[in-house]
């Protein structure tokens, strides 16, 4: 049972609060504007700043009312000239060991002292101000900490302490002025910082800051979450790395259930953007996630986020998806959960799309794909292999009442260099899909591979794996600048495939109608010039030849869209959307995928296909909501505690199978990792996602 | 079990102590000497519990409070009106009675032995002289208020009177005096002793509070008294040495007497008539530590302690009360030495430091004032702006008046600056920083017209 409100008095209104609370505190809730600055609804009541006195009868002087408790009765008032006067002395008290110049300050027109200092018109000081000539400090990651704009208001070390449990911050002097700083001076990692940034959240005035140019985009809640914003599908990676490290693993995996249908793909195949912006990067490394989604995806016992998805009552529409990609699929499923009947065409013998005819086995297990397409056609989507689909039409004429086009780009390119069209040239889509149809691909012993991205490379593996003995992969960019991903690269490396970095070949040599090698000149330097064209500087007389038997054209791929569907295209042979409906030229026609976007990743395929499930689900009627609250909604523990070392903690590192093993057979490379690593590398998340949890402070002007 | 039989139970194992022979030598005794809490120091051999205990009625009091029982261990000690000693002068059966009341599944009890005051070594003397005494009274607060553990904080650099208190500790439990079911009483308690950094604030219980939570030792304001809300949001009874050393004084005279109030000299037949430990410091010939009666005026102890020779004129003033206490000269040095007198006179109890200034004509008060604030101002822990900024401001423009650089205005200016620091520090030393200013404007004030309006110090000319 709650305790029965007291009744009080604020300015002649009648108010009720919880006996115990603050004043202050009550009057804010009641809509009364008392100004405050070193109180924090998040923090303990502190009555260091004085900006919040009061006068109450029959209490002496003027009460701080954010350290003054509600008693039945109590008559307060918060204006008088007596209150102004007292006030007005504490902001200057609080101004004269400020930085006078407010202009060059970062958080100009957003700081909490600068629009007290309006409020309370304080403009010259009676008392002198002193310059404290403290340093900056921005020798540490992430934050920056300007003493000479504290005023002492002890949020941060409330923060530290009080709400995270962390207790590095403290007061320090330095000659006559005061600041906050580590106990002894030391760098917040030396100190045990969990950099969770709850100071920097909590700071009223410019004292402590993120480093410019971290938070990244407008929208400011979803730049201090960049792995969660980063994410094309949004999947909330603080939060399932969160249940990671609890242990609960089926809780880890509903959360990226929540967002896309492939939890156990993208933890071994993801392109993973999140690492890229993870900010441990700036501490020193990013975390882990992709391989902390494969252990949680592995380790989802029981299933938990079935319990949530079940599809809706039927609607009675009926939608046709054509390719079974991640795209596909994605749009299928999602469509399927909203109700309608969905049929997906797959013009090839089994479902999967680029999942299982462009990545090679040793990337990405086929029972893995398997497993999660089948709880897929488990949901009722229904799957036609080896249907092409010609025409839209007929899909219309059979009943449909709209159609998903999602069928990838599939078709591989050619340069157009004398002996492109040799005996022994191959296109990488072709060579791919014969390789993992089981085919035997032809493969010679000497394979060079032209282009530079993970398509070339898996391209190359797949060669060292079917026997070839010399593997080049050749491209334009400089090796810092290849398009492939750093661990393929390395593990490529580490079979043997020898790098040829920038360089352009000119011509396939032939012999009898046969390849025979690979004239190449070396590039000062590439780029793409206004119209978006690639611009090659040549090296003159630097022509040099590779011997190859087969040569693998991996230079980007392109949909083929059947002309049939009469859809329009962009100039790059695209299917052409509307960007607010997602909507194809034709009606009832929605399209995702590398159909949509070129080739790009396996998230962002996902991502687009859930784009295409939203709109055509409004097209048909529902409200586009594919989202469902599929994990448990526990509030995050906000009291993270200190940890010596924690910011030295380095990245778990993958474990690879010895190359020697890996190019004689298809089988996986990187192992999973094990629970020991996944609690360690949990862990290590900074947890940047309970910032958003504290509160912020109102400015008197929305009273 | 009445009070008869637990007392005599609790006697009778204590009785097994073997009484040593040899008696101490008796103390030095200044006129209008009157020890109460510091009844045994240099009589005893503080190492041995055993000397405590069969001389000096030691644990007795303990004893008795167990017959009394926590009702009235408390209401006995209100009859008494003994307040603490470390320097607010709040009612210590009150303060005793709201940690009792307050809702806690545990409770603390804490003695503040810090001696935040360099000047006063109180604590000292108590814990390397007497620690039972103070350990029996700190056992009585916890048996009173259902605390089931004890702290006995102490300046870090007091390194033989933290051996003598551990080793103290140590013989009461093996005495049975602390562990579980005390005496058989039922009630179990246990005692930690923690070195606590010095600084000036680390006298402030909620600064010993932060303290014992290995936080930065700061005092706070928070919306409970550490009594309902203390160490670790528990209701924690924080006590200074001397009123515990007081207590056990008290429960040992089994009619619940108060010490003192017998000898009827110096007391104007005062309602209030305990005792006080007084250092005596500064320009004197003989600087001194003694406990007198409350009601002793701060003359009658310099007379009594610097003897025959000593005369108010040598002296410029008297800084009564520690670091922030006001100063008194001429006629108000006949304030007694009382919570209430030294009150009205502006003043405050604080650490019970004497501190005399200089020979009257080569110091001026300005000067005196200024040294003053720019020493509140180092000890400032930074905390509450009204402190941390008013200390450095008020010593600025004291600078600036012994400079003869004062502006117009600047007077009032600190007037104000003053009163928002009474009411708006969050701790003692923030809300008594402006009494020496205050008190030296009031009685020096030529002194600081010659500055202010003639441009010239009255002592350097």
């Amino acid at each position: 049972m709650d305790e029965p409100l007291a009744a009080l008095t604020i300015d002649g209104r009648d108010v009720e609060a919880r006996p115990g609370a603050g004043v202050l505190q009550t009057a804010l809730e009641a809509g009364i504007y008392i100004p405050h600055l070193c109180d924090h609804p998040d923090l303990p009541p502190y009555g260091v700043c004085r900006l919040c006195v009061v006068e109450i009868d029959g209490v002496a002087g003027l009460p701080a009312s954010c350290v003054t408790p509600v008693v039945a009765g109590m008559v307060v008032r918060t204006r008088s000239e007596r209150i102004s006067a007292a006030r007005r002395l504490a902001m200057e008290l609080l101004l004269a060991g400020h930085q006078a110049d407010c202009g060059t300050c970062q958080k100009y027109l957003n700081c909490e002292l600068q629009s007290l200092k309006q409020y309370l018109g304080v403009e010259e000081l009676r008392i002198k101000r002193h310059a404290k000539l403290l340093p900056l400090n921005s020798s540490n990651p992430l934050f920056v900490h300007d003493p000479n704009k504290c005023v002492l208001c002890g949020r941060c070390v409330r923060a530290c302490w009080d709400l995270r449990g962390v207790g590095i911050l403290y007061y320090r002097k330095r000659g006559d002025e005061f600041y906050i700083d580590t106990a002894q001076g030391t760098s917040l990692a030396e100190a045990g910082c969990r950099f969770c940034g709850a100071c920097v959240e909590v700071c009223p005035t410019g004292a402590m800051q993120d480093k410019e140019g971290l938070i990244k985009g407008d929208n400011r809640k979803a730049g201090l979450v960049p792995c969660k914003s980063t994410c094309p599908a949004e999947i909330d990676v603080p939060r399932y790395v969160r249940f990671i490290r609890e242990g609960d693993y089926p809780a880890a995996t509903a959360v990226i259930r929540e967002k896309v249908p492939f939890p156990h793909v993208l933890g071994y195949v993801c392109d993973r953007p999140c690492e890229a912006e993870c900010r441990r990067r700036e501490i020193n490394e990013p975390i882990s996630i992709r391989e902390l989604k494969r252990f949680a995806a592995s380790h989802d016992e029981g299933g938990l986020w079935r319990e949530r998805a079940a599809p809706k009552d039927p609607t009675g529409k009926r939608v046709a998806v054509i390719g079974s990609g991640p795209a596909g699929l994605t749009a299928a499923y999602y469509l399927r959960l909203q109700g309608h009947e969905v049929t997906v065409f797959e013009s090839l013998p089994a479902a999967g799309g680029m999942l299982r005819y462009g990545i090679p086995g040793y990337r990405l297990p086929r029972a893995v794909v398997d497993r999660e397409i089948r709880e897929i056609e488990e949901a009722g989507v229904v799957i036609e292999t080896g249907v092409r689909i010609e025409s839209l039409d007929a899909l219309f004429e059979q009943g449909h009442d709209g159609v998903v086009v999602a069928v990838g780009a599939h078709q591989g390119q050619k340069l157009r260099i004398p002996g492109a069209g040799s005996r022994g040239t191959l296109v990488s889509t072709d060579f791919l899909r014969e390789v993992n149809l089981g085919k035997d691909a032809a493969v010679g012993r000497r394979v060079v591979v032209l282009g530079g991205g993970n398509v070339a490379f898996d391209c190359a593996r797949a060669a060292r794996r079917l026997g070839a003995e010399e593997v080049f992969v050749a491209c334009l960019e400089c090796r810092e600048e290849m398009p492939a991903a750093d661990d393929e690269i390395r593990q490529g490396e580490e079979e043997g495939i020898i790098i040829r970095p920038s360089r352009t070949s000119t011509r396939i040599l032939t012999e009898d109608g046969r390849v025979a090698g690979v004239e190449f000149l070396d590039v000062n330097a590439c780029y793409f010039d206004e119209d978006g064209f690639p611009q090659i500087e040549a090296v003159e007389g630097s022509t040099h030849l590779v011997e190859a038997d087969t040569v693998i054209f991996a230079i980007g791929q392109r949909p083929d869209i059947p002309d049939g569907f009469d859809l329009a295209k962009t100039d790059r042979g695209l299917i052409e959307l509307d960007p607010l409906t997602f909507s194809s030229s034709r009606e009832g026609v929605f399209a995702a995928g590398d159909a949509v976007t070129g080739t790009a990743s396996v998230i962002k395929a996902i991502a687009s296909g859930r784009r295409a499930a939203i709109a055509m689900d409004r097209y048909l009627g529902g409200n586009g909501r594919i989202d469902r609250k599929l994990a448990p909604q526990a509030e995050p523990q906000g009291r993270l505690g200190s940890e010596s070392g924690f910011a030295a903690l380095g990245r778990a590192a993958d474990t690879c199978s010895p190359p020697e093993e890996r190019v004689r057979s298809f089988c996986e490379v990187v192992r999973s990792m094990d629970q020991g690593a996944a609690e360690y590398e949990s862990s290590r998340c900074l947890q940047c996602d309970l910032r958003l949890k504290i509160k912020t402070v109102d400015f008197w002007g929305s009273y | 079990m009445n009070y008869e039989q637990v007392r005599t139970k609790a006697e009778s194992a204590l009785r097994r102590a073997q009484a040593p022979a040899a008696a101490g030598p008796a103390p030095r005794v200044y006129p209008l000497e009157r020890r109460v809490a510091l009844r045994n120091c240099g009589r005893i051999d503080p190492g041995s519990i055993d000397e405590y205990i069969a001389r000096c009625a030691g644990y007795s009091g303990f004893a008795h409070a167990l017959g009394l029982g926590r009702e009235g261990v408390v209401a006995g000690l209100l009859k008494t009106g003994l307040r603490g000693r470390g320097g607010a002068g709040y009612s210590t059966a009150l303060k005793w009675l709201s940690c009792r009341d307050a809702q806690g599944d545990v409770k603390y009890a804490v003695c503040n032995a810090v001696d935040a005051d360099p000047r006063a070594r109180t604590a000292r003397l108590l814990l390397g002289g007497d620690p039972h005494s103070v350990l029996e009274g700190l056992l009585i607060g916890a048996y009173a208020t259902g605390a089931n553990h004890c702290f006995v904080c102490t300046n870090a650099a007091y390194r033989e009177e933290i051996a003598t208190m551990s080793e103290a500790v140590l013989q009461m439990r093996e005495r049975g005096l602390l562990g579980d079911d005390i005496l058989e009483s039922g009630f179990s308690c246990d005692i930690t002793v923690r070195e606590i950094a010095s600084s000036p604030v680390a006298g402030e219980e909620t600064a010993l509070i932060q303290a014992l939570e290995n936080r930065q030792p700061l005092p706070y304001l928070r919306l409970d008294y550490p009594a309902v809300r203390g160490l670790h949001g528990k209701p924690t009874l924080v006590n200074s040495a001397e009123t515990l050393a007081n207590v056990s004084a008290i429960f040992q005279q089994p009619s619940g007497q108060r010490p003192g109030s017998v000898d009827g000299d110096n007391t104007d037949g005062r309602v209030e008539m305990g005792t006080k430990v007084v250092t005596v410091c500064g320009d004197v010939a003989r600087p001194a530590t003694v406990e007198v009666l409350l009601g002793t005026t701060i003359g009658a102890l310099l007379e009594a302690t610097q003897g025959p020779s000593f005369s108010r004129l040598d002296i410029k003033a008297v800084q009564f009360g520690g670091p922030t206490g006001a100063f008194f000269a001429g006629a108000s040095l006949d304030t007694a030495i009382a919570y209430e007198d030294i009150a009205a006179a502006g003043s405050v109890m604080g650490s019970g430091t004497l501190r005399v200034i200089g020979d009257g004509g080569s110091v001026c008060a300005v000067e005196m004032a200024r040294e003053t604030m720019f020493l509140l101002r180092d000890q400032s822990c930074g905390k509450c702006a009204a402190c941390r900024e008013g200390t450095y401001q008020l010593a600025g423009m004291l600078d600036d008046i012994a400079g003869f650089r004062a502006k117009p205005g600047d007077l009032e200016l600190m007037m104000e600056l003053c009163a928002a620091m009474k009411t708006g520090s969050i701790c003692g030393l923030g809300r008594t920083a402006p009494l020496p200013l205050l008190s030296s404007l009031k009685l020096f004030a030529d002194d600081f017209s010659a500055h202010i309006d003639a441009g010239r110090c009255p002592v350097k000319g």
